[in-house]
């Protein structure tokens, strides 16, 4: 091919997305705003300036101040404080859930797209009737049966979330096994756990991430909407949901901590968002040929 | 501009935005198709003869951009007209064929009615239309083409999807046939059979076709002319008895050489083109071809090389070997 | 030479239409894809394998890897019968026979660098050796540069991409190579490159090769002998040099006359074979060949013509004793 001898320097990858992710001021933007979110709930404890339950001796229902820039809440608890609290619980649910829906998801879905017929048709009928349900009522419904806590949010939202990952895998596993990659693999005598290790799942994984950061802000939606019905996180521990319900009853008094609690959903469904949208147009490696 | 030329493309450059910078995919691209000639339009994949294809009738890609130059069909300019004169000259008097048949029809809208709104602009009640799309198809070779029109696309051959879109393209009698590479996607048999139809309709409406192919043999059977095209631009243009007897250019010669058609006897060792494309985006400076060639002299790397005459009127090469004072 | 591979009255049938379908009409379930094929190749020896898509070509070559059932007949690789060879028995076969897929990217794996996609199947064979070696070695054998290791299939062209397939047929020392259209989308300066790195590996390394390809031209140059498929049929084989001197069946003829040479005055005996191949669901009677044949007779749609020989292992299925081109 006699190659001129350009010394082709290969950019890592990560790299590759990394520059890429800057060129899109939404991507960029997305990426900032999910930064800025997690690293709050990662250092909350470090950075809240109150205890989140704590009861003070200041204004109840008080504006926004120098002593509590979010004001304080129908008990006179620090609001900021409480969203920081609150924070680490929407992150600790939407990692642990989307991680659970996700490792399941990827198992079935491979399980599905590579294996007999006959399993793929259970499977599928299996997937089906879980989506069937709405999540809410199928939330209530779990809840009356095993009483409302954090984990029964987390189990809920994971089994209602494997079957849309479940399926967007099987779909690839599906179009993939008969590419001529994959053939050419077989050919050469790899087994089916090498195959679907080595070939396949780096190929599923993709789309599968994308997917989950747009499903963050879902999950945290439902985990607030459980909370804020009163079926999720059980007071007084803080959820932007328990906050926003508090807030809800005292409304004609104050809007401070309505505020307080929808802000940071609103914040981390345009971050997730836009940090999914700019992953999915990165991450195609056919995309990236322009290199 | 002589009244038997029917199109005239005039130093035509088309760049392509991409996240590496403007892609020159087109640079001067002159050429000259007579009323009634079939032109072949030669090259190897990434010459840009696609691109320019496309653009003869002014479909160009979102990012692609006529940065200079003229197409002048009959006269006007395709690359300063409005989407409607487009459409106007599109289907009436420029057809195109494609290289995939399956894509290029309507695959859930039957023969006959593609074939009736192609003809929207023509008079004549649907009843003499469909008389015309069925004649237009037996003409092409379907067989029992009447009750075919009721027929969907994939209900075809490939061999007979490609008859019915050349039965399309010229159902309205063009005046200039665009054909992308119409046989690639062929078996070698077919291949043959699509060629010969090609020609017997093109007697018949004495349109004149622009025929992009990278393969030497069908060119040199069906065209009048050729035009050989390396990384957008042109390096070789005449008739295709001079080009393919006389290639003046050394890419065309080289080209030729490698076509094992043309081996007589077996070898272990066939020529090859050592070598890379160039870059387009940050195109190098003189002859386009200087990287590659076996009689690169200094001129070749410093000065960029135009079509200069040969021995034979109307056979042009852009090579400096054509005009080769002072080289040492 | 001792024969290293040696097919006999291969059939490979492919399902037509679901049981139940097939019982309400009454019709077979079945078809022939490859009907009755034989054929061997000595070590060291090159064979051609010419045929239209239909043809049952590239179904021969995916029997051959084991990927489809044999319906029938027999498949020797080295005197060992392996028609009806299990998962274990393959994959020590594997070793020894490597596929070239027809899509050079395509059968890449996309996430692989190239340096881990030549050394996969050493890995998969559990060869345990120094890998960047390997593939530096490797690499070098295809005449790609070291550093070509780090990049992925889609940084590569065609000719490169084929490059790298080649060095994974040749990763594991394999005694045949199945190159399925091996210069499939490939330009004409490059398709040259690929064949004669084809035919130096062959001289330097002794391997079998099975080539398969629809371009009469592709097989001329490197293959000894080649045997021509019309609907999953053998209906001309021969030494390589004799079928393009003096081509005995009309279907030969006419795909030598498919491939013309770049010149404008070129006497043209041009064969133009009218019609279609007819779906192997529903084969003509008699010559098969015999709907599209110019040369056609009553008998040909009667009677099956049988092999003839043409001297020098030169045979072909036609009634007449055709000469070169006349007709």
């Amino acid at each position: 091919m006699g190659d001129v001898a350009t010394t082709y320097k290969q950019p890592s990858a990560l790299c590759i997305y990394a520059r890429q992710l800057a060129q899109n001021p939404m991507g960029l933007m997305g990426a900032i705003l999910v930064l800025i979110i997690v690293g709050i709930a990662v250092f909350g404890p470090w950075l809240a300036p109150y205890d989140p339950n704590q009861i003070m001796i200041g204004p109840r229902m008080g504006p926004p101040s120098a002593a509590h820039w979010l004001g304080t809440d129908h008990l006179g608890r620090d609001l900021l404080s409480r969203v920081i609290a609150g924070g680490r619980i929407a992150m600790l649910v939407a990692f642990v859930t989307l991680g659970a829906a996700m490792t399941v998801g990827l198992a079935l879905g491979l399980i599905a797209g590579y294996g007999p017929k006959w399993l793929d048709n259970i499977l599928l009928l299996v997937f089906d009737a879980i989506r069937s349900f709405p999540v809410i009522v199928f939330g209530l419904a779990v809840v009356t049966l095993i009483g409302p806590s954090l984990y029964t949010v987390i189990l809920v939202v994971a089994i209602t979330s494997i079957p849309i990952y479940a399926r967007i895998v099987r779909t690839q596993t599906q179009t993939l096994r008969n590419a001529e990659f994959i053939l050419a693999e077989k050919a050469m005598g790899a087994g089916t756990l090498r195959i679907l290790a080595v070939h396949v799942l780096p190929n599923v994984l993709g789309p599968l991430l994308i997917l989950a950061s747009m499903d963050v802000p879902m999950v945290i939606a439902t985990e607030a909407g459980l909370s804020f019905l009163g079926m999720g996180v059980r007071p007084p521990a803080p959820s932007w949901g328990t906050i926003l319900n508090d807030g809800y009853n005292f409304i004609r008094n104050s809007p401070w901590p309505v505020i307080a609690g929808s802000a940071p959903i609103i914040l981390v469904t345009i971050g997730f968002t836009f940090l999914g949208e700019a992953l999915r147009d990165i991450f195609d490696p056919k995309l990236r040929r322009a290199q | 501009m002589n009244p038997e030329t029917l199109l005239q493309v005039q130093n035509l450059s088309i760049e392509f935005g991409t996240s590496s910078g403007r892609l020159r995919a087109l640079r001067g691209i002159d050429l000259e198709v007579p009323k009634g000639r079939i032109m072949g339009l030669v090259g190897e994949s990434g010459c840009g003869k696609s691109t320019l294809a496309y653009s003869l009738s002014g479909l160009l890609a979102g990012n692609g951009e006529v940065s200079g130059g003229a197409i002048l069909f009959d006269g006007a300019d395709v690359t300063k007209m409005s989407d409607k004169e487009l459409r106007d000259i599109r289907g009436r008097r420029v057809s195109m064929i494609f290289q995939d048949p399956m894509t290029a029809l309507n695959p859930v809208i039957t023969i006959g009615r593609q074939m009736l709104d192609i003809q929207y602009r023509e008079p004549g009640t649907n009843a003499e239309k469909r008389a015309r799309a069925a004649r237009m198809l037996e003409r092409v070779g379907i067989p029992d083409a009447a009750a075919q029109l009721g027929s969907y696309p994939h209900q075809f051959s490939g061999g007979m999807r490609q008859r019915v879109c050349i039965a399309m393209a010229l159902l309205t009698k063009p005046d200039l046939l665009i054909a992308d590479e119409p046989t690639t996607a062929l078996d070698a048999t077919l291949e043959v059979q699509i060629i010969e139809l090609l020609r017997e309709l093109q007697q018949e409406m004495d349109c004149a076709i622009v025929f992009v192919s990278h393969h030497l043999g069908t060119v040199a059977e069906l065209c009048d002319d050729v035009t050989l095209m390396y990384a957008g631009e042109v390096v070789e243009r005449g008739s295709v008895r001079d080009v393919f007897h006389n290639p003046a250019h050394p890419y065309t010669q080289a080209l030729l050489e490698c076509d094992p058609a043309r081996m007589k006897v077996a070898t272990r060792q066939l020529p090859t083109i050592p070598g890379m494309l160039p870059n387009l985006v940050d195109v190098p400076q003189g002859c386009i071809f200087a990287s590659r060639c076996q009689h690169v002299w200094e001129r070749c790397r410093s000065a960029h090389p135009h079509l200069s005459k040969t021995a034979t009127v109307g056979h042009r090469a852009a090579c400096h070997l054509l005009d080769a004072e002072g080289r040492t | 030479m001792s024969v290293l591979l040696e097919v006999e009255n291969l059939v490979v049938r492919y399902p037509a239409m679901g049981r139940v379908r097939a019982a309400l009409r009454r019709q077979e379930r079945e078809f022939d894809a490859v009907a009755g094929v034989s054929f061997s190749i000595e070590a060291g020896q090159t064979l051609g394998l010419v045929g239209e898509s239909g043809s049952g070509k590239s179904t021969v070559a995916r029997t051959l890897m084991g990927l489809k059932r044999a319906g029938s007949g027999s498949i020797r690789f080295d005197g060992r019968d392996i028609t009806r060879a299990g998962a274990q028995d393959y994959a020590r076969l594997r070793r020894e026979i490597a596929m070239m897929w027809q899509d050079p990217v395509g059968s890449l794996s996309p996430r692989l660098t190239v340096g881990s996609l030549v050394t996969e199947p050493l890995r998969i064979h559990g060869k345990t050796a120094d890998m960047a070696a390997e593939a530096k070695r490797l690499l070098e054998m295809v005449g790609l540069p070291e550093h070509f290791a780090g990049r992925f299939p889609h940084q590569l062209s065609g000719g490169q991409a084929r490059r790298v397939g080649v060095a994974r047929a040749l990763a594991l020392d394999p005694r045949l190579i199945i190159a399925d259209e091996p210069t499939a989308g490939l330009d004409m300066s490059v398709q040259a490159e690929v064949l004669n790195l084809l035919a130096e590996m062959q001289g330097r390394l002794g391997i079998a090769i099975l080539v398969i390809t629809h371009n009469l031209n592709v097989v001329r140059h490197i293959t000894d002998r080649t045997a021509i498929m019309y609907l999953g049929r053998f209906v001309e084989t021969g030494p390589t040099e004799q079928i393009f001197q003096a081509p005995r069946h009309p279907y030969t003829g006419a795909l030598l006359s498919a491939n013309p040479e770049p010149d404008p005055d070129a006497a043209r005996a041009r064969i133009t074979l009218t019609g279609e191949m007819p779906s192997p669901r529903n084969r003509p009677s008699g010559c098969e060949f015999h709907g599209r044949c110019l040369r056609a007779q009553p008998q040909c749609s009667a009677t099956v013509p049988e092999f003839s020989s043409a001297g020098d292992q030169h045979a072909f299925t036609c009634h007449f004793l055709v000469r070169n081109g006349a007709g």
